[in-house]
């Protein structure tokens, strides 16, 4: 299985309330080739997030996760950022508000990196930032030089996205990067986020709650309840499948 | 004019402490009381240091470090120990009156007869009070300089990251509290730097020195904001140092209207909250004037129909 993008085996999360122990993600298991884009559907508390996070290493959990054939079960979430990137649903989350487009794209660029004293070279990346946020034909290659607080959300989120391929994760995590957006720019965000996998060859798990995103976008769909991965299509049977099947799992 | 001279160079040496605050305050985003400690431990240290027979500018080198490690006390208790922030500091500032009283061996402490950065030949070959205008401005443009360039390294990019968005710092990889207790040390070396300095152009060290400097250095910061405006993160850094050569002008002028030294901390506490209330009444004035161009128009609005 070393040729797998993300191993996960046996992920168990449990937390105590109240002295009662509840078991919030139930020793999941999930291989992931790598290329693949796979869109996880569920309910509220079905453990979308919850598995995020364990993969992520921002919550305690037992289990092991391989990524890209490294073992970074005992690693910290920091330390994990050297192979996961991630979107928030929040666009204030994403991005630093008081510091520029450029910058936090320079932030970005020494993912998981050692922080040194050697000069950012801001000017020297200017015509290559430019460049990459021309893409999202939102006017925030003209916005470099803005702090980010002062974009809109749609701005926002795409830098986020861009700012989470910089170094072209092992795995590239989004959780509801759309949510929080209107439908028309939530279409447009969604639209390049596929397009900026495909081209860049990168491995995502995207957490949405809309429907027909997780049936257009994606080659591997997977459906969680209470904690257990409770279907999982591959390409072919993806294909198939219609908003009806899926509406039975949010009866 | 010797007044404002002297203002100008208390300003200077006080506006290191303010530089220091504004790393921890502003860029940082949190409280530190840890001040109100450091800033008597390096005037404590500095003193101590020179009475023992060591030069006046090392023992200025022993107070910055001696500052570095109160901030980094506060910031083990933050980071690693769970305190919150602002108790992590009360606790630090407290046990530091005790360690400064020892340092000291005695509540105060004269440089009364004893070599002092200030009777430096050169610097006592200027007029009077320029002394200190010389050693500040010195210090600031070094001290700004040192800051503006680290700022703009990956370092000092991910050090105002974790300041601005914790979240997003960590999941870039940025070891935050690695970043805090960086900042912390800095700021308080800063902060001893300037009380081994304020000692020596006073003569004196005081434990009883650092009631209310944060004040002082908030006074600094917030002037320099409401009096430039909108600046960069650099220029704000050379803000805060006029901020303070301000502040000493608004003290002047208030000791001037009949005020005597014991007023001085109720002084400092007043500007400062007239300072921090200035945006607020500057927004409810704007918004009043936009409702009121609202209404002329809807009124005009109103009669042409």
């Amino acid at each position: 299985m070393s040729d797998a993008a993300v191993a996960i085996q046996n992920l168990q999360v449990t937390v105590h309330q109240q002295n009662q122990t509840k078991v919030i993600l139930d020793n999941v298991d999930l291989t992931i080739a790598p290329g693949d884009f796979v869109t996880v559907l569920g309910t509220n508390g079905a453990g979308k997030s919850t598995l995020f996070n364990a993969i992520a290493g921002n919550l305690p959990a037992t289990g092991r996760v391989q990524l890209a054939g490294v073992d970074v079960t005992t690693m910290s979430a920091i330390q994990r950022a050297r192979y996961i990137a991630r979107v928030f649903q929040d666009p204030k989350l994403g991005t630093a508000g008081r510091m520029t487009v450029a910058e936090n794209l320079v932030l970005a660029q020494h993912r998981g990196e050692r922080r040194t004293l050697a000069g950012r070279h801001l000017e020297a990346a200017r015509p290559r930032l430019k460049k990459e946020a021309a893409q999202f034909g939102n006017g925030l290659e003209d916005l470099l030089d803005s702090p980010t607080e002062t974009l809109s959300g749609g701005q926002r989120q795409s830098l986020a996205l861009l700012m989470a391929v910089q170094k072209d994760p092992a795995l590239l995590l989004l959780d509801e990067h759309t949510a929080a957006l209107d439908p028309h720019t939530s279409a447009q965000l969604m639209a390049l986020t596929d397009r900026v996998i495909k081209e860049r060859h990168l491995t995502a798990l995207m957490i949405t709650h809309r429907m027909d995103d997780a049936l257009k976008y994606g080659n591997r769909l997977i459906v969680m309840e209470s904690g257990h991965l409770k279907a999982d299509y591959n390409a072919a049977s993806k294909a198939k499948l219609q908003r009806a099947d899926l509406l039975e799992f949010f009866d | 004019m010797s007044i404002v001279v002297s203002a100008i160079g208390q300003g200077l040496l006080w506006g290191i402490l303010g530089i220091g605050l504004f790393l921890t305050f502003r860029v940082l985003d949190f409280p530190d009381m840890t001040v109100e400690g450091s800033f008597p431990l390096g005037a404590s240290v500095s003193v101590a240091a020179i009475t023992h027979g060591v030069d006046p500018l090392l023992s200025l080198v022993l107070a910055f470090g001696a500052g570095m490690l109160a901030g980094l006390a506060t910031g083990l208790l933050y980071t690693k120990g769970k305190v919150p922030v602002l108790l992590a500091g009360i606790l630090v500032m407290t046990a530091l009156y005790s360690i400064n009283q020892h340092i000291l061996g005695r509540a105060n402490l004269s440089l009364l007869n004893q070599p002092n950065l200030f009777k430096n030949k050169l610097l006592a070959a200027l007029p009077p009070y320029f002394d200190s205008v010389f050693v500040g401005v010195g210090a600031i443009i070094v001290i700004a300089g040192l800051l503006m360039w680290f700022l703009q390294t990956n370092l000092g990019q991910a050090f105002i990251a974790t300041g601005d968005n914790e979240i997003m710092a960590q999941s870039l990889g940025v070891h935050t509290d690695a970043m805090k207790n960086m900042g912390l040390m800095v700021a308080n070396g800063l902060v001893g730097l300037s009380g081994g300095l304020i000692a020596q152009n006073n003569g004196y060290a005081d434990v009883n020195q650092g009631i209310g400097v944060i004040v002082i250095g908030l006074a600094a910061i917030i002037i320099g904001e409401v009096v430039f405006g909108e600046l960069t993160l650099n220029q704000r850094l050379i803000a805060t140092a006029l901020g303070s050569i301000l502040y000493r002008f608004v003290l002047l002028i208030v000791l001037g209207l009949g005020f005597g030294d014991e007023d001085l901390k109720l002084i400092s506490a007043v500007v400062l909250a007239v300072m921090l209330m200035v945006p607020t009444f500057e927004q409810r004035f704007k918004m009043k004037q936009a409702l009121k161009k609202g209404l002329e128009m809807t009124k005009e609005a109103d009669s042409h129909e």
